[in-house]
């Protein structure tokens, strides 16, 4: 039908519509890669520049003009100095990676369940629940901020890890819910039937048939928590203070502040330092993601 | 027949009878709801009680709160530091969330184009968004450094004047806006509304003698809508908390150029151990994001479509 309508409107030589065609697709993918490469130039720009200097001496980072992406010679001087300026960075990866690893798995478990409930079981109440659910993800942080540190406060739980790990086994984390939620209605509900028929009780559907499937938002979720645990300041700044529980975000703060002392090859190596794990992360996981959000639509 | 209808009906009475059904299905469900029933009394509902009182008090944590009415509430205006903040947040909010998520619906639609290469791209995308913010905040204070920095090399590299960038209190919340527009918002969420458009839709188009522009218009947009719905809620709701790259870079600093709301809150209540105030401020935001969130839902009717199922 549309070739008709090409060959019609605007004849193209000997070959018709088919020449046409074919120049058109190739101008147009030509400008596709142009608008690619151009958007990923400028998007990965920063990173380029941090890993670059971080394997500079001082004595290039100094030269301006031209600027100099490639470092020559390259050295690892910066990583060394870097880490030996604060004799605790191992102490502070140790501590993210404790809060990532300890607060994902609490998560994971009782999103899930939550989801599983506002998916695919029928009880009273359960629209109004959601509603609740939806509201408290547009809720800010601020509000129940200060309450909750002067709860945890109350019961002598702040300098402990309590404060920073209970919420997240106890599903407060209204988004992923949702998220969890919106994952498991896509998924046929003729499986947990055929199931029951088999005579499997709920707990027995959820945990063989129904978790098995959910890969994709796990991993989602996992990329996501794991990123935010390594970006959040707030709860760092309330809760993780002292030595024995500080974050490597903290660290990092400190090493931005003493920057004139530091010098900037060694605060790019160690930002590059803090990045791996959570690249790490999503390398891994990536090829689920766009598979997950789509599963999930945004309706209703 | 009339009394055979009747029982009927009172068997299905008792089968889905409201109460001993619904005991039962929430029998069932307790199980999976628990942990989220006890998260929501705890850490949501108590906490957004208790702060809407600890409003109307002088609280510093170590003394009981005190009552003092509206007084917070009334001196709020009369806080050159919150005005600050307040304004900050604003222009933060009404620059940095449209373009951000321009930004990152173009990304989505320029990951979505079929070209050879594309998951090599996409992969290649996701890069800076997993650049910790702490590292992040690191390099952009690099970049904007007014010596060895990125941005004044390339402008003497055009021969245009350098800047102070992030030593300005004006221009420096220009640069956090500028920030994060360059990160974008939302490419994952549209990049998986646009892979949703069934193609029928575009090959219907076509047929019509649509060009791109008209495709785009008629096609793309409406049926992202669900997606920029979404990702203006949560950008919104993120914006009004900003604070984290400020906090990092310049403290809020220099002269309150950077300060911005999320970061007043915690001023007043983590260093100056003003729980009360911080409260009251922490209210002013929820009203604030609960308004915009009313209008954007009361919009949405006129402008979100929503595909029949």
């Amino acid at each position: 039908m549309s070739s008709i309508n090409t060959a019609k409107s605007k004849p193209l030589g000997l070959h018709g519509f088919r020449l046409g065609k074919k120049a058109s697709h190739i101008i147009s993918q030509t400008l596709a890669y142009i608008a690619i490469a151009i958007f990923l130039i400028v998007a990965l720009m920063p990173t380029a520049w941090m890993v670059s200097t971080s394997l500079q001496g001082e004595d290039q980072i100094r030269i301006r003009v031209p600027i100099q992406w490639i470092p020559n010679p390259a050295t690892l001087e910066n990583y060394r100095a870097g880490w030996q300026y604060d004799r605790n960075w191992a102490l502070y990866f140790r501590n993210s990676i404790f809060y990532a690893v300890g607060s994902s798995i609490g998560l994971v478990i009782s999103c899930t369940l939550a989801g599983y409930a506002f998916a695919r079981m029928r009880f009273p109440g359960r629209e109004a629940l959601m509603y609740i659910n939806i509201g408290l993800m547009l809720l800010p942080g601020q509000v129940t901020m200060i309450p909750r540190f002067i709860m945890f406060a109350r019961m002598n739980l702040v300098g402990t890890w309590w404060p920073v790990m209970i919420p997240f086994y106890l599903a407060c984390a209204p988004y992923y819910v949702f998220l969890m939620r919106q994952f498991l209605r896509a998924i046929p509900m003729e499986l947990s039937d055929a199931a029951r028929i088999d005579g499997c009780n709920e707990l027995g559907i959820f945990w063989r048939i129904i978790v098995p499937l959910t890969k994709p938002a796990i991993a989602v979720m996992v990329a996501g928590h794991v990123t935010w645990t390594w970006n959040n300041l707030l709860t760092a700044l309330i809760y993780m203070k002292p030595i024995n529980m500080r974050p490597i975000i903290l660290g990092l703060q400190s090493f931005i502040g003493v920057r004139g002392q530091v010098g900037w090859g060694p605060l790019m190596a160690m930002s590059v330092l803090t990045a791996i794990p959570i690249v790490f992360v999503y390398f891994f996981l990536q090829r689920y993601f766009v598979q997950a959000f789509m599963l999930t639509g945004l309706k209703g | 027949m009339a009394i055979t209808a009747l029982q009927q009906r009172l068997q299905t009475r008792t089968r889905n009878g409201t109460l001993g059904v619904g005991v039962r299905r929430w029998a069932v469900t307790l199980p999976f709801l628990l942990p989220w029933i006890i998260g929501v009394l705890f850490f949501f509902a108590y906490p957004i009680l208790a702060s809407f009182y600890y409003g109307f008090t002088q609280y510093d944590v170590l003394r009981q709160p005190i009552w003092i009415g509206l007084e917070n509430y009334r001196q709020l205006p009369n806080d050159r530091y919150f005005v600050q903040a307040l304004n900050n947040t604003l222009i933060y909010v009404a620059v940095a969330v449209p373009g951000s998520l321009a930004v990152g619906f173009l990304q989505a639609m320029l990951l979505n184009v079929r070209v050879r290469g594309q998951q090599v791209f996409r992969t290649l995308a996701l890069v800076p968004g997993t650049i910790p913010i702490a590292a992040a905040a690191a390099v952009w204070v690099f970049i904007a450094t007014p010596g060895p920095g990125l941005i004044n090399n390339i402008l003497r590299l055009l021969n245009l004047p350098t800047q102070t960038w992030l030593a300005d209190p004006v221009m420096v919340k220009w640069v956090f806006i500028g920030m994060s527009i360059w990160g974008g918002a939302g490419m994952l969420v549209f990049l998986a509304g646009l892979q949703a458009v069934p193609p029928e839709l575009y090959e219907a188009a076509e047929v019509d003698g649509a060009g791109w522009w008209t495709r785009f218009r008629n096609v793309t947009v409406p049926m992202m809508t669900p997606s920029i719905l979404f990702n203006l809620l949560m950008g919104l709701i993120g914006a009004f908390q900003y604070w984290q790259f400020p906090m990092l870079m310049t403290q809020g600093g220099p002269v309150g150029g950077s300060r911005f709301f999320g970061h007043y809150i915690y001023t007043s209540g983590f260093e100056f151990w003003k729980m009360g105030y911080a409260s009251a401020q922490a209210w002013i935001l929820f009203i604030i994001c609960a308004f915009f969130v009313f209008l954007i839902f009361k919009s949405s009717a006129g402008w979100v479509y929503y595909e029949a199922e």
